[in-house]
């Protein structure tokens, strides 16, 4: 899916502007990494390509549709979000929160009285062991696991429907280096078996350049770096692990 | 020692005028409502004593003249039953001699030694039963009333407090109330009783179910709904694995409610042990009256100790 944003900004109402007169075209399959201090807006554009907010100014489209918290639900489906505060059901378990992604893709009878599709439950238990978690967790509740864990947890569930649009707002903020490296491996395999977009707020440039074809850095809501990661490292002098 | 610290003033002189105002009114209220007696009329002691007195063999057993009993088959009594014969004696005035004769009545009873017993026990059972059914109904009417009054599911404000006004509605009709006028409606028994608690009730369990979808944490709705997800469908994955517990606790609150309250509205002839209890003291019977009392002490105990397993179990 394509992203164009023309000229975007976001403004609330207490006067913040979290996005400023923000110009970006991700096109159709490319892993964008957002990166940006805490509160720069990286958060917010997120938000804006979820369609959880409208822009206030300017333009966002996704496949030429307009981005809004109005889009239709057919849009909505192809799109996956992880989100930052994991947005996690602690008293279910993991597979059911798992599960939870492929809600809007199965009848509703068969979510009222738990018996999910044969194939929701194959892609949830593929997705939690291919994220590395420890099979054992399937039925315990998600409050009961780390924050590196849920994290992961939440990762999954975005990408239930197989999404054409990822969005992924610090999916490795607590976990460590090793298992970041493995959910970020798990979204470009995403990106490459299905040619889905992926746009993946981080914190840390070297990741961000590992994993990423092109690196945006945001600050004060306005872009401030725009290239590949090549050009990234050589005006940052990012180490590489 | 000149600058000693004192301790901060405790008191004010409007707490003191407060409390005053609050004593005067209670004495005024005193005389309004006759508190006195309470104390002085020593006949409602001796009242209750010879009532309690009265009690006291419990009704354990019943009996029944045989005459009464339609189709009355001697060779099949029931389990445990006996026949008994009494003699009576009694003044009648003799039709051919016109005048005053004794005449002696052969009657036959059929006794059953716990047949009392086994009457309270089914009446208290009807009683538990019309509190089952009436927290069904009440269940049935609160869950949508609970779904409507929500603000995570119901995004306009006119429906929500549309339902959260049915709710407070049928909170403000006290049970009592609605069984007296539902027995005209629909008889004496138990139909009037079940629809008047599970009315009240589904008041109670509107406003609960609506809070606790409230107090729930919103994020994972908006997270599914922001992928597509359909309102019953966030509902079912984000909000019901929150409500449960608070759903299930609520509900067994309103059922051992109910069944004190089945007891109650038995009195104005909505069927259960309140029906027959309140026979019973019309017509004196305090013997029977204390077996009813001494049934519903048992039910409300052994409620109190099951409802506190339930819970226990819960958290």
């Amino acid at each position: 899916m394509q992203i164009e944003l023309d000229r975007v900004s976001l403004a609330y109402a207490d006067k913040t502007r979290p996005l400023d007169d923000l110009t970006l075209t991700i096109p159709s399959g490319q892993f964008c990494a957002v990166l940006g201090r805490s509160g720069a807006g990286k958060s917010s554009l997120l938000r804006l390509l979820g369609g959880m907010v409208a822009p206030t100014g300017g333009a966002a489209r996704i496949d030429g549709m307009a981005l809004s918290p109005a889009m239709p639900r057919a849009l909505r489906r192809r799109i996956g979000q992880v989100h930052q505060d994991g947005a996690l059901v602690g008293e279910a378990s993991v597979a059911e929160n798992i599960v939870a992604g492929a809600a809007a893709a199965m009848p509703l009878w068969r979510a009222l009285i738990g018996l999910y599709p044969a194939w929701t439950r194959e892609r949830a238990v593929a997705l939690h062991l291919e994220l590395g978690l420890d099979p054992a967790f399937l039925a315990a509740p998600v409050a009961r696991l780390s924050g590196g864990q849920q994290q992961r947890v939440g990762v999954a569930r975005a990408l239930m429907l197989e999404p054409a649009l990822v969005l992924a707002d610090e999916p490795v903020a607590s976990v460590d280096p090793d298992t970041a490296r493995q959910v970020l491996s798990v979204l470009a395999a995403h990106r490459t078996r299905l040619g889905a977009t992926v746009v993946c707020a981080l914190h840390q440039p070297e990741l961000a350049c590992a994993f990423a074809d092109r690196i945006v850095v945001i600050d004060e809501g306005r872009i401030a770096f725009d290239g590949s990661p090549e050009l990234y490292r050589r005006s940052h002098r990012v180490e590489t692990t | 020692m000149s600058t000693a610290t004192a301790f901060p003033r405790s008191w004010s002189l409007r707490r003191i005028a407060v409390l005053a105002v609050v004593l005067v009114l209670l004495a005024v209220s005193a005389v309004r409502v006759d508190v006195p007696r309470l104390f002085t009329q020593a006949g409602a002691s001796r009242a209750l004593a010879g009532m309690a007195a009265q009690m006291w063999p419990l009704q354990i057993s019943d009996r029944q003249d045989v005459a009464e009993i339609p189709g009355f088959d001697p060779a099949h009594l029931p389990l445990f039953a006996y026949l008994q014969t009494t003699d009576e004696t009694t003044r009648e005035l003799d039709r051919d001699r016109l005048a005053p004769a004794t005449v002696r009545h052969r009657k036959v009873w059929l006794v059953q030694p716990c047949g009392y017993v086994t009457q309270v026990a089914s009446k208290l059972l009807e009683t538990i039963e019309i509190a089952i059914w009436g927290t069904l109904i009440a269940v049935l009417l609160g869950l949508p009333l609970g779904l409507a009054g929500s603000a995570s599911l119901v995004r306009s404000p006119t429906v929500r407090q549309a339902a959260r006004a049915a709710s407070a509605g049928l909170r403000a009709v006290p049970e009592l109330l609605s069984a007296l006028v539902l027995v005209t409606a629909f008889g004496f028994g138990p139909p009037a009783g079940i629809l008047a608690l599970g009315l009240h009730a589904a008041g109670f369990l509107g406003r609960f179910y609506a809070d606790a979808i409230e107090d729930a944490n919103q994020a994972p709705v908006r997270a599914l709904q922001a992928s597509g997800a359909g309102r019953l469908a966030s509902f079912r994955f984000a909000l019901w694995p929150q409500v449960r517990a608070p759903f299930v606790s609520s509900t067994f609150y309103i059922l051992d409610r109910n069944v004190r309250m089945a007891t109650v509205v038995g009195l104005v002839g909505a069927g259960g042990i309140g029906q027959e209890l309140k026979g019973r003291i019309d017509m004196y019977e305090y013997a029977h009256v204390g077996t009813i009392l001494v049934g519903i002490l048992i039910v409300v105990l052994l409620l109190d100790h099951v409802a506190a397993r339930l819970r226990r179990k819960k958290t």
